[in-house]
């Protein structure tokens, strides 16, 4: 039962190789930015009416953030590939992962709020040079530290490889003579008093702090431009709060599809490593899974870091 | 290329990366024939897309008082905004009989309004060299290097040649037009198409006017 599960993951996953493969990604990306396209005129014109103080506007202005900001998301960037390749690498409670989503999103309307009136308020920077500090600096600055944890990721599960293959070698050239009344396939073997293979909750547990916090501030530091651009009109036009509560509403719409690549990630792998649960193979399924993963997403940020500078 | 504005930067960084093109101009087309059926002079229609459209506004500081109308100064503000073409700009348009490409003057008659959030421009344009009488035509709008996506949405009107009648033959999305726009999609920002090995990548997007005239 449970190897069926793994197998039908294995065998969703290999679908979602190919459908990359094949440009699908590709296909959704372009989808959204056509979607995009469209928000981006409707926020237009409800910056327009919000105003010229029309009623509705407020919450024209809102759901077309909101839908801009979901449209958004299905592009590239916004911490899909980080939080996906955590949620698929390590296992991480699927609320907890989820938090870390969202805490994301909210951090970078939090640094495109800081920016901009930083900007406007303090350095009296201009539009250009608000996008210009985004664009040249903070990008690369976020591909960079998402490059890191995929670095960080693909170390920890090679240890955790090598790891695996050192602690196979001790002790279990004594004799099997006597009564072999250990349970099989859990936990502690009963006559050499110690754990053979671990169950899925001992396997990599996100227990850093650390590691949230790294995540949610690689992703964060690098603020929506949609969300300048809501803040910056607003400001000039004089309806400022208004301009941050459409970059945070923008924020909750990329936070749903952040969390959704996660839990699906985290879904994934754990259907791909449920057949393996309680055999001495899943630790080392694991660290594949989790050296995959970092690598996974090192090479993308690494590729988002080399373009962009 | 039309004068480079600082906030064109702007709507380059607010789109996802890499994603041409950044502005959306629904075209119009009055194609006005003089005698013995040849083309003489062309109306152009440029409606801005409303996310441009604000950002120029708000870059000249039209419309403060916000009730989406222009005064009479800040309409002359407007106009012409977009018509201070460099040396060498094509005006985004190309006209071809049988084939061969008609040369045409600079704007002429320009002007600008703000309708509904979206501003709209017209020149006129006229045909400077001699054409040989009836034949086909090929009216075609677009921006080689597709910063701008020129859409001819609007009806083509014709005057002065009950003859010609004309159809748009919009690009043909062929899977390697598809794979095309892939490329261009997962293009940085900063790139230019002509600089990745795609040259001319919005003549293969355009909507071309095609005239076809009867015989006298």
């Amino acid at each position: 039962m449970r190897l069926l599960l793994s197998l039908t993951a294995a065998a969703v996953l290999a679908l979602l190789v190919a459908l990359w493969a094949m440009g699908g990604v590709d296909a959704i990306g372009q989808w959204a930015a056509v979607q995009q396209r469209g928000f981006q005129n409707t926020i237009a014109l409800a910056l327009r009416s919000a105003r010229a103080g029309e009623s509705g506007a407020v919450i024209a202005l809102l759901g077309a953030c909101f839908a801009y900001g979901l449209a958004h998301a299905a592009g590239p960037g916004h911490g899909k590939v980080l939080i996906g390749g955590y949620g698929f690498g390590r296992a991480v409670p699927m609320l907890r992962l989820s938090v870390i989503a969202l805490l994301a999103s909210l951090g970078q309307a939090v640094t495109a709020v800081v920016l901009v009136y930083a900007g406007v308020l303090i350095l009296n920077l201009g539009r250009d040079s608000m996008i210009g500090i985004t664009e040249q600096i903070m990008a690369p600055v976020s591909y960079g530290a998402i490059a890191l944890i995929g670095l960080w990721l693909l170390w920890r599960g090679l240890r955790r490889m090598m790891g695996r293959r050192e602690t196979h070698t001790h002790g279990h050239d004594h004799a099997h003579s006597h009564n072999h009344n250990h349970v099989h396939g859990a936990e502690v073997c009963g006559h050499c008093g110690h754990a053979h293979g671990p169950t899925l909750e001992q396997v990599g547990k996100a227990n850093d702090l650390r590691a949230a916090l790294a995540l949610i501030a690689g992703i964060a530091v690098r603020p929506c431009t949609g969300a300048l651009f809501v803040l910056i009109i607003t400001w000039q036009m004089g309806i400022g709060p208004l301009g941050v509560a459409g970059a945070f509403v923008m924020a909750v719409g990329t936070a749903l599809i952040t969390i959704a690549v996660g839990l699906a990630a985290a879904g994934l792998r754990g259907g791909l490593l449920a057949g393996l649960a309680g055999s001495t193979r899943l630790a080392q399924a694991a660290s594949v899974v989790e050296t995959l993963a970092g690598a996974v997403v090192f090479a993308i940020a690494l590729t988002l870091l080399l373009r962009a500078l | 290329m039309k004068r480079i504005l600082p906030l064109l930067l702007t709507l380059v960084m607010a789109q996802p990366l890499g994603a041409h093109p950044h502005v959306f101009i629904d075209t119009g087309l009055t194609l006005a024939f003089g005698l013995e059926g040849r083309l003489q002079r062309v109306k152009v229609i440029w409606i801005y897309d409303a996310f441009y459209s604000l950002l120029i506004t708000q870059d000249m500081d039209l419309d403060q008082d916000g009730d989406g109308l222009l005064n009479p100064d800040e309409k002359a503000e407007l106009t012409g905004f977009d018509m201070q073409w460099v040396e060498g700009f094509n005006g985004d348009l190309v006209i071809t009989q049988e084939g061969q490409e008609l040369a045409l003057s600079g704007p002429q008659d320009v002007t600008a309004t703000f309708v509904e959030g979206q501003i709209v421009t017209t020149h006129w344009r006229d045909v400077t060299q001699d054409t040989a009488g009836s034949g086909t035509y090929e009216v075609t709008p677009y921006d080689a290097s597709y910063y701008t996506a020129y859409e001819v949405t609007l009806p083509v009107e014709i005057l002065g040649a009950d003859q010609c009648r004309s159809r748009i033959a919009m690009p043909d999305i062929t899977a390697d037009l598809d794979a095309l726009r892939q490329e261009l999609f997962a293009l940085d920002r900063q790139t230019q198409p002509e600089d990745a090995g795609l040259p001319n990548i919005g003549a293969k997007f355009a909507d071309k006017v095609v005239v076809t005239c009867a015989s006298s």
